[in-house]
């Protein structure tokens, strides 16, 4: 806490000093929205944009989607997106993906919080459980579907998730809650804002919750492959705490300082190792300098992550850190022609703390430096048509210190991970308005998934198990995703607020990577790029209200997978942890209903899967692997809630309702879960 | 028999004769709603409670409609940060608020309107789409949806700028 202190400390008076007498405001979300009748968003391109012009397919989730979902789980709210793969292994374990291509510990998402990467750098995974942040004070949750490197940098391939919480300054939101449910759930929440004066905004947010592990992450007895059913997983647990403040500068310029910790302890599925017990650590300092200034909206950002990450009930812990400094300036030349230039610095180290089954070898440390330019140029070609392009250069440089576990055996000398790789990510997006009610958009992207660490240098020696000596390899390539995409939203005069929304897209993964490729005879698997992947789908979705009580929405996504990789042995059988062919369902439909009456709300999300083959291993071993059936599946989620005059909400809700346990993915099955939580806003 | 055909016959031409006298368009709280967030977003622009000088043509009888509609609906002011009041003038020299309310009709006295706003140190607002040729610096559609429109020349003439984030995302003409 000593050393967030001080980054925060250092970051502020670097910040103050640097831009005196600068003009800006940071975007007021909430008003802009209110305004325009549509959120608004800098996610797609960097430029503060309207929802509905932005040049990627994009879907964003409002603060009332949130509340109305019934989620206790902030990846559980997005199973309401159209095209989200929401993969739950565990009690609150997820991975998330965007049209398809989702795996446990999938590494295809970037996830921000006002900016700043909360998918953990080490594995390049999101442990949603560990994201420092109440339902409560989201003020929207941007998806957007597709690569969007050229803007975020590497991981956003998939896709990008930014959560957008209220602004200190702006928005006076404030609220406390208790929700209790099965499995001895118990979670409670308290958010306070505080306008100090005029000038300076501090919201603070902490959250505790405790549960029982479902049955499946006690004893594996509903995993596929089971073998032993008695690898204990310990209770999952979650505490956050959160603290944003933002100070106005000068009429235009503010300073915004965010502090961030959880802890979280959960069960958590890898394709490779099977179920495992993870912990996980992190903190964060990030500092936030906005000017309106002659050279347009200038944007300093800097921020340290920090994460402790304990995988195997204190048997492999890793440290990581991850060091961000962005500066970027947008400016509007004139009315057809808006640009934005950018730079960024990033460390990313991992260091091993442990014994003799650690990922790295007691006191190596591998670590990368990547240098960044971008731009962006939006040109309104005249009223119906825009066009906007960006490009990004990265420039990697890996390096590696410390022995390895295996000595000569791993293949590698620390002088083999002084490696430099410049890498090229564009977007370019043309949007047409057709008419008063259609919007037509033409995309292409080009994104990387660099390889994390744990990929560049992993160093695990299992010999002596009768497993492999798992090595990295540090000339890995990232994998580069590309997409093409024609998407259709038309307006329905014939439905209340009707929106038709349609994407046709496709999309190959050259390069796909994955560890333990390619056992030798000496017993060394190393990691490796194996091959391409390339995908065909089609969105369509439907929404709009009726009777002035209801809502409603339906969405599907057709989507088929051709893998090409060198993912078997020579007898046929699948042994690295990378496929997605069979992984993914062909077939996803969801279906959402919402009804208000007065003080009572109600609310119904249905969806159904398709049958998937995805690959899964046995517990905790890396010896028996293969396909296993998950068959399709129908799951409901659901609300009932009253809202008091006073603030005061009690509300009844639940997730997996229909059934007492489901399988839904090579892990244990999925409980149903019901809750009654009571809150209050002041 | 005859007494419900008389009947009949006013009902008629008391719907036929609502139906021409109402204005072509009608402003809604939420045009005024718009006009006051957006004007909020003025850099060193007005803010808190602002009286708006509603500018009429007293001899285009559309214009006195929309001068008058104007004052009802924000008779109890519209707004959060910005909170706009309406004030009836019917000529630009009795304007003295920040904020000129330009109706529809008034084509007349848009250059002066434009005038009087710069020397306020002000803007034109208006609903009325035909004024941002003219008068207006800021003009608002909310049907279909919300379209904020300025003229970047009136604009130019009152020195009104707008936050850079907000001035993205509207439409110059």
């Amino acid at each position: 806490m000593k050393k967030l202190l001080t980054l925060t400390a250092s970051c502020a008076v670097l910040t103050l000093t640097a831009h005196s007498g600068a003009n800006a405001q940071s975007i007021d979300y909430a008003t802009m929205q209110e305004l325009f009748g549509e959120p608004v968003t800098t996610s797609a391109t960097g430029k503060p944009q309207r929802a509905s012009e932005v040049p990627v397919t994009m879907e964003i989730l409002t603060q009332e989607d949130i509340r109305r979902s019934g989620a206790v789980d902030l990846a559980e709210v997005l199973r309401k997106v159209n095209g989200v793969n929401v993969l739950q292994t565990s009690t609150q374990g997820y991975d998330i993906s965007v049209r398809g291509y989702n795996q446990p510990l999938s590494q295809r998402m970037l996830v921000l919080v006002n900016g700043r990467q909360v998918y953990l750098d080490h594995y390049g995974f999101t442990a949603w459980s560990t994201i420092p942040v109440q339902l409560e004070e989201i003020q929207q949750i941007e998806v957007v579907k597709g690569p969007n490197t050229a803007l975020f940098g590497f991981n956003a391939v998939s896709g990008v998730i930014n959560i957008v919480t209220h602004n200190p300054l702006y928005n006076d939101e404030s609220s406390a809650g208790v929700t209790v449910g099965t499995q001895d759930f118990r979670k409670a929440h308290f958010i306070q804002s505080m306008k100090l004066n005029d000038k300076l905004g501090v919201r603070v947010s902490a959250g505790i919750r405790r549960a029982d592990a479902m049955e499946g992450d006690r004893n594996e007895t509903t995993a596929l492959f089971e073998t032993d059913g008695t690898y204990s997983i310990k209770d999952p647990e979650q505490e956050q705490i959160n603290l944003d403040a933002l100070y106005q500068l000068t009429n235009k310029s503010q300073l915004r300082v965010e502090l961030s910790g959880s802890n979280a302890q959960q069960g958590d599925y890898n394709i490779l190792s099977g179920f495992f017990d993870s912990s996980y650590e992190t903190k964060s300092a990030k500092a936030t300098y906005e000017a309106d200034t002659s050279w347009g909206l200038i944007k300093a950002n800097v921020y340290k992550n920090y994460l402790d990450w304990d995988n195997n009930q204190d048997a492999d812990k890793l440290d990581n850190e991850v060091f961000v400094a962005q500066l970027s300036a947008t400016k509007e030349l004139n009315p057809k022609h808006t640009v934005r230039a950018g730079l960024e610095y990033r460390k990313n180290e991992v260091t091993s703390e442990g014994n003799s089954s650690v990922l790295q070898n007691t006191g190596a440390e591998i670590s990368y430096e990547v240098y960044a330019a971008s731009g962006m140029w939006n040109w309104k070609i005249n009223d119906k048509l825009s066009w906007t392009n960006a490009l990004r250069v990265d420039h990697l440089q890996l390096e590696r210190e410390g022995q390895f576990a295996g000595g000569a055996a791993s293949g590698y000398t620390n002088n083999d991970f002084d490696q430099n790789s410049t890498e090229i990510s564009y977007n370019s997006g043309l949007v047409y308005q057709a008419s008063d009610v259609d919007t037509l958009r033409l995309s292409t992207a080009r994104g990387l998934e660099v390889p994390s660490l744990i990929e560049f240098g992993i160093d695990l020696d299992l010999r002596g198990a009768g497993l492999a000596y798992f090595t990295g390899n540090p000339r890995l390539e990232p994998v580069v995703v590309t997409n093409y995409e024609l998407a259709w939203d038309r307006n329905l005069d014939f439905i209340d607020n009707g929106l038709f929304r349609s994407a046709l897209f496709y999309q190959s993964s050259e390069d796909v990577k994955t560890i333990g490729a390619n056992v030798t005879a000496t017993g060394i698997a190393e990691t490796l790029n194996i091959g391409d992947s390339d995908t065909i789908g089609l969105e369509l979705a439907l929404k709009g209200d009726f009777q002035e009580n209801w809502n409603w929405g339906l969405g599907y996504i057709y989507q088929y997978i051709s893998d090409d990789l060198r993912n078997e042995n020579a007898q046929g059988i699948l042994n690295v942890g990378k496929e997605y062919e069979e992984s993914t369902p062909q077939h996803q439909v969801k279906f959402n209903l919402g009804y208000t009456s007065g003080p009572w709300e109600a609310d119904a999300l249905a969806y159904y899967l398709s049958g998937t083959q995805p690959y899964a291993s046995t517990t905790n071993t890396t010896s028996t692997t293969g396909y296993g059936d998950v068959d399709s599946y129908v799951g409901f989620n659901g609300r009932v809630a009253y809202n008091f005059d006073d603030g005061v909400t009690v509300a009844v809700h639940g997730t997996n309702i229909q059934s007492a346990d489901t399988q839904t993915s090579p892990g244990p099955d999925i409980e149903r879960r019901l809750f009654v939580s009571l809150s209050k806003k002041f | 028999m005859n007494r419900i055909i008389n009947l009949k016959k006013l009902g008629l031409v008391l719907a036929a004769s609502a139906f021409f006298s109402a204005p072509a368009y009608a402003d809604s709280k939420k045009d005024i709603e718009t006009i006051a967030k957006a004007v909020g977003f003025i850099n060193g622009g007005p803010s808190g409670a602002i009286t708006m000088d509603v500018l009429f043509d007293p001899s285009n009888s559309d214009s006195v409609a929309h001068a008058d509609e104007i004052i009802t609906l924000t008779s109890g002011g519209i707004g959060k940060k910005v909170k706009l009041t309406g004030n009836k003038v019917s000529s630009a020299g009795a304007a003295s608020s920040k904020v000129i309310f330009v109706t529809r009709g008034a084509n007349s006295i848009y250059g002066a309107a434009l005038d009087k706003a710069a020397a306020n140190g002000g803007l034109t607002v208006s609903t009325d789409e035909a004024c941002l040729g003219g008068g207006c610096v800021l003009v608002v559609k909310t049907e279909p949806s919300v379209d904020i429109l300025v003229s970047t020349a009136a604009a130019g003439k009152t020195g009104t700028e707008f936050a850079s984030a907000f001035s993205m995302m509207i439409t110059k003409k």
